[in-house]
């Protein structure tokens, strides 16, 4: 692992913390995706320049891992974010003050980005045999 | 509404396609415009107001096919007539729609201006999005809709009404409405909404989850209704309003027989082997319809197998996930103050899921008490 870091691809990505969730959609795709726990920690990490690195020393100090591989976890949530277009890598993270622990450490549980859906079967348009002699499409529902 | 005689204007290009233009949207607007222009030149204009989310709305008809078709779901909003002294005048309008369809008025849309690429799933036109012009092409409805952001104009064209589908001629001009109004604070949601004029609470939830039913079902308590699928909303006020947008309802027909009062309000009795039954409850219910009310809690109803039914607090992350997906799915593309809008009411309001029993007036009992429990300001655990 390395201490890259990763910024919120913004404008098209917003997110929002609702009661220590992480709420986050994507404005091109209309996808909706929320963390929490300590998914939402490590984005608010991500969020202010944290590297990989950075956020699993953030998972050793924050939580009981109870041997579980601390990085792996970091590096499989980052990787489900890059492949949904919601981070992008931005290069070597630079050397920030670590967040303060703050006492009680909560048992770590890998993180899961979780996505929403409920699109509608979308039509898509055949150019070839649904545009008419306007030029418009006559395509059926 | 009143029929006025047609527009003396000239028109020069009629289909001249020589003046086409590949790629500009200030030209294919212009074109969208003087197509419409054209219309009404030749099939009169008919005009009718309405007041929606405290907007007063002017719908401009070429000709008497589409009135009948997109008018009946706004009826309740309805702009009162104005008594006016002489020389008097209305205030503008602060939105105006031209609609025209082919079939009667011969003149259609100009043709897109655009690679069939950029026609979008989303309905939004790629590359026709940006301020000030918004266009948008259902598939399905076929319809075309231009919004001019700055003009305060809007466009709608079909090629017949009588290719309009049921759904819309439930909840007609969704992207218009939804477009010109989120850049005035108020969203479009996809959400039932039952209340009072003290409260009420939006109910949310993809298609079957039982927002209809349960909506429809309140017609039958002290409650008021102000949708069953769609409405505006806006967190601009502490708590958030909700606004009544169409006096509509739909179920599948097999529903008819739980809801039998509902049976004089059906309006495409003909076709329910292939349509939803769509109800429109204006004039039939016009006393159980409100215009608007604050929003005191966010229900997700769940069809459940109990005969009783049961409410249960959930997280308001849990609450947005349900509301969130589902409103985007029904919009052409969401922008981030959509967005920021549906994370403020649920920040704002408790959400609970309501697990509907199979005993009606115990469903209708639940809500109403939960109402009544949210006005008092002692919403349930």
């Amino acid at each position: 692992m390395s201490n890259t870091a990763y910024r919120i691809n913004t404008p098209k990505v917003v997110h929002e913390t609702i009661e220590g969730e992480v709420v986050i959609i994507n404005l091109d795709s209309g996808a909706y995706y929320s963390l929490d726990q300590a998914g939402a920690a490590l984005w608010a990490e991500l969020e202010r320049g944290q590297g990989l690195d950075d956020l699993a020393r953030y998972v050793d100090a924050h939580y009981v891992t109870g041997g579980s591989d601390a990085a792996a976890a970091v590096e499989a949530l980052v990787a489900a974010l890059v492949a949904e277009d919601l981070v992008r890598e931005a290069g070597p993270a630079a050397a920030q003050p670590p967040s303060p622990a703050n006492g009680q450490r909560a048992a770590f549980v890998a993180p899961v980005l979780q996505k929403h859906t409920d699109m509608q079967d979308l039509l898509l348009l055949d150019p070839i045999h649904e545009v008419d002699e306007t030029g418009w499409p006559s395509v059926k529902a | 509404m009143t029929p006025t005689p047609p527009l003396r204007i000239p028109l020069e290009v009629p289909g001249d396609q020589s003046h086409y233009v590949w790629g500009d949207p200030d030209v294919f607007y212009q074109q969208v415009a003087l197509a419409y222009a054209q219309a009404e030149a030749g099939a009169g204009r008919i005009e009718a107001d309405y007041v929606i989310a405290g907007q007063r709305v002017r719908l401009r008809f070429a000709g008497p096919a589409l009135p009948p078709v997109l008018t009946p779901a706004l009826a309740h909003l309805a702009a009162p007539p104005t008594l006016k002294k002489l020389g008097q005048v209305d205030a503008p309008p602060a939105l105006t729609i031209h609609l025209w369809e082919m079939e009667t008025t011969g003149r259609a849309a100009p043709p897109p201006a655009w690679a069939y690429s950029n026609f979008q799933p989303n309905s939004l036109i790629e590359g026709f999005e940006a301020d000030p012009l918004s266009v948008a092409f259902e598939l399905g409805s076929n319809a075309l809709s231009v919004i001019h952001h700055t003009n305060n104009t809007a466009y709608y064209w079909v090629k017949q009404a009588a290719q309009v589908p049921y759904y819309d001629r439930g909840s007609p001009l969704r992207i218009i409405l939804h477009t010109w109004l989120s850049r005035r604070g108020v969203h479009l949601v996809h959400a039932g909404a039952v209340g009072r004029p003290e409260g009420g609470v939006l109910l949310a939830g993809r298609g079957g989850s039982g927002k209809s039913n349960t909506a429809l079902a309140m017609l039958g308590s002290s409650l008021q209704y102000a949708s069953d699928d769609y409405c505006l909303l806006t967190t601009t006020t502490t708590p958030p309003t909700a606004f009544s947008l169409y006096s509509t309802g739909k179920t599948h027909a097999a529903d008819l027989d739980r809801l039998p009062f509902l049976r004089p309000a059906v309006s495409n009795a003909g076709r329910l082997d292939t349509e939803k039954a769509l109800y429109f409850l204006y004039p039939h219910f016009p006393d159980k319809l409100i215009g608007q009310f604050p929003v005191r809690a966010l229900l997700l109803p769940r069809v459940g197998a109990e005969a009783r039914t049961q409410l249960r607090r959930i997280t308001a992350a849990q609450g947005l996930a349900a509301l969130t997906p589902s409103t985007v799915s029904q919009l052409p593309g969401i922008q981030a103050s959509d967005f920021r809008t549906l994370v403020a009411l649920a920040r704002q309001v408790p959400s609970y899921v309501l697990e509907v029993g199979q005993d009606r007036d115990h469903l209708t009992g639940t809500v109403t008490d939960l109402v009544e429990a949210l006005i008092a300001g002692a919403p349930p655990a």
